[in-house]
């Protein structure tokens, strides 16, 4: 019997309403040491950049105390904007006297922010990035259930992370005023903890996604994002999906444990 | 024929496009041959686009009407390349039942450049960096089932194999396009330079007198399907994925990650270590990532004699695309019962009983090989492919 994907936590950084669009893009608020790890001094907290702290910070928010060290314990993160603000600060520094920093270089990977996390908490399972247009939240959180189900991992933290950088416009073309946000889901093969268990998903052939109407593909990969908060709270069963304009589409199912 | 878990999943054909060449014939004959291709000259001036174009101009769309960026002539050179070893035409490819899925740690850089620097990028990218090259082999295959890029680090490529190989597996789709897919641009080679991880002598993988890397760039393509019964070939049987949870840039010493990703792999595919002929490692030449490759793969493969080869010191590091064409030259060795020696290896290092082959060598008989590959950060994928004769 194939075992389940329960959710297990949820959280979303979305910026406050009133913010103030800056080149293109309504801003989180920057994540303070305290608040990801009020218990320590937090010696990594100056090394991190702000991907890896927003992502730090949504992770905390979904986990709360719990430690969840251990090989088998995963890590997926869904994007579209990628590492684009790092490589734009690595891009800078190549024309310095002195050469391109070496410090900023290794920031320039997608998955620079996961390598953090994975330290920090000790994530030893399966590690990685993936990008599917709007739909990559839902891809990533995909992802983790499959992990979960082909018993590849007992825990999968899936995230979705879009943050600001300068050039977005000029790359992705005409997008508007694009929103900063972070979403993050835990999942657990089910039976290894039902503590704060919310419901199962499961993945759905993407073709049962229709093309999404709604007004917030500002979100860009976390677009399913607020429609997966609404499914989390519900006490139906629901289906959310994506099918951007580009040949992206997920779906996942979520169904709620009432017991 | 299915071994472990889930349907068995059938390589149905290959495709790449490296400095040895165009097409996967290319690859072979200069792996086979130990031909050292490391001068970093660019790809994209040597591709048959004609050639490459082929696929995509039988697809009732616009994309044999434009320019292609260096990153979707690669993609497409190695899909046309896969297609015809398939005996396959794209339009057997087309709906709902074909994933597509992409590793790469770049993706679109070229068009990244520009628009750093505000200069008009030829056509967006809505999809952004890394999803652009999938969105644009989901085109080309006409595939509406999962589509999506896969990034992690230099193991990407391998991530995308396993990411297929799973959908197909679990019967979600019947066949993926896996890739994997890198240029080499400026900001690349000036971010190794910086890190002083390049050897000016070349990449020299598993030498003792190793001194770092060599970059490289490139694409490789397969199609993974739906196995039917009595199908002989080529099989992907296992994929595993670990961590290592240590450093932002060095390997685990001890290679714990690797050999637990080793290890997931040879159990999914239920496949015995001391079986496994030979491993297609990742060998960048650093001293660090061999030395920690070689400690994990001792561990793992204790009481066989497995053949431990790597071909960066052919074509150099080709970083999001590496593990794909590492994963294409395992299905040619077992297809072509050899394995590729590894160029500029002198004096290997001491690694137990596993043997370091300088050479091509014949591995008849053999039923398994691996694929293994590790990235920044300590992450770690590797592969299981058994040939049914």
């Amino acid at each position: 019997v194939r075992p389940r994907a329960s959710v297990t936590g949820f959280a979303a950084l979305e910026p406050a309403p009133d913010t103030v669009p800056r080149e293109g893009w309504r801003r989180l608020a920057d994540p303070s040491r305290a608040e990801l790890d009020p218990r320590s001094e937090d010696a990594r907290f100056a090394r991190l950049d702000r991907a890896a702290r927003l992502l730090a910070l949504v992770a905390r928010r979904a986990l709360g105390e719990r430690a969840i060290a251990g090989d088998r314990s995963g890590l997926v993160l869904g994007t579209v904007v990628g590492s684009l603000e790092a490589d734009e600060r690595f891009d800078e520094s190549r024309s310095l006297e002195g050469g391109p920093s070496p410090l900023l270089f290794p920031a320039t990977l997608a998955t620079a922010p996961l390598a953090e996390l994975s330290i920090r908490l000790g994530l030893r399972g399966p590690v990685e990035v993936v990008s599917a247009g709007e739909a990559s939240l839902l891809e990533a959180i995909a992802l983790g259930v499959r992990l979960v189900e082909a018993r590849e991992a007992e825990l999968v933290l899936a995230a979705g992370l879009e943050v600001a950088a300068r050039s977005s416009g000029a790359l992705l073309g005409d997008a508007g005023v694009l929103c900063e946000s972070a979403w993050g889901v835990v999942l657990e093969s089910d039976g290894v903890s039902s503590r704060s268990k919310r419901g199962v998903l499961e993945v759905l052939a993407p073709d049962v996604a229709g093309e999404v109407s709604s007004l917030r593909s500002d979100l860009l990969g976390n677009r399913a994002g607020p429609e997966l908060a609404r499914a989390f709270a519900g006490r139906e069963p629901r289906v959310v999906a994506v099918r951007d304009g580009l040949g992206f589409a997920a779906a996942l199912r979520f169904t709620p444990d009432l017991g | 024929m299915a071994r472990g878990d889930g349907i068995a999943v059938a390589v149905r054909g290959v495709g790449a496009v490296t400095a040895l060449g165009s097409g996967v014939e290319a690859l072979w004959a200069g792996l086979a041959s130990g031909r050292r291709a490391l001068s970093g000259e660019p790809l994209a001036g040597r591709i048959d686009r004609a050639r490459a174009r082929v696929e995509l101009a039988r697809r009732a769309s616009d994309l044999e009407r434009r320019a292609l960026a260096p990153e979707e002539l690669f993609l497409a050179f190695a899909f046309a390349d896969a297609l015809e070893r398939a005996g396959l035409d794209a339009r057997d490819l087309s709906g709902e039942r074909t994933a597509v899925v992409v590793g790469t740690t770049k993706g679109a850089l070229s068009d990244c450049e520009r628009a750093f620097r505000r200069a008009a990028v030829e056509r967006a990218r809505p999809a952004g960096p890394l999803g652009s090259p999938a969105q644009f082999l989901a085109g080309a295959a006409g595939a509406r089932g999962a589509v999506l890029a896969v990034s992690q680090a230099c193991s990407s490529g391998t991530a995308a194999f396993a990411h297929g190989a799973r959908l197909v597996s679990s019967g979600e789709v019947d066949r993926a396009v896996v890739a994997g897919v890198e240029t080499l641009e400026p900001f690349i080679e000036e971010g190794f330079r910086s890190l002083r991880a390049l050897d000016p002598r070349g990449a020299r993988p598993f030498d003792r007198a190793r001194g770092g890397l060599s970059l490289g760039e490139g694409a490789a393509v397969a199609l993974l399907e739906r196995a039917t019964p009595g199908e002989r070939g080529v099989f992907v049987r296992g994929w595993g994925g670990a961590s290592d949870a240590l450093h932002v840039t060095a390997p685990d010493p001890a290679g714990e990650g690797l050999a637990r990703a080793l290890r997931a792999a040879l159990v999914r595919g239920a496949v015995p270590a001391r079986e496994v002929a030979f491993v297609c490692a990742h060998g960048t030449g650093t001293v660090k990532n061999d030395a920690s490759e070689l400690k994990a793969l001792e561990r793992v493969l204790a009481g066989g004699e497995a053949r431990v080869f790597s071909i960066k010191g052919h074509l150099g590091h080709t970083l999001g695309a590496a593990g794909a064409i590492d994963a294409v030259t395992a299905v040619l060795a077992l297809e072509r019962g050899a394995v590729p020696g590894t160029a500029g290896l002198e004096d290997p290092e001491p690694a137990g009983a596993l043997r370091l082959p300088r050479t091509l060598e014949p591995i008849a008989g053999a039923r398994f090989g691996l694929s293994a590959n590790a990235g920044f950060g300590g992450f770690c994928s590797a592969l299981a492919f058994e040939v049914v004769a």
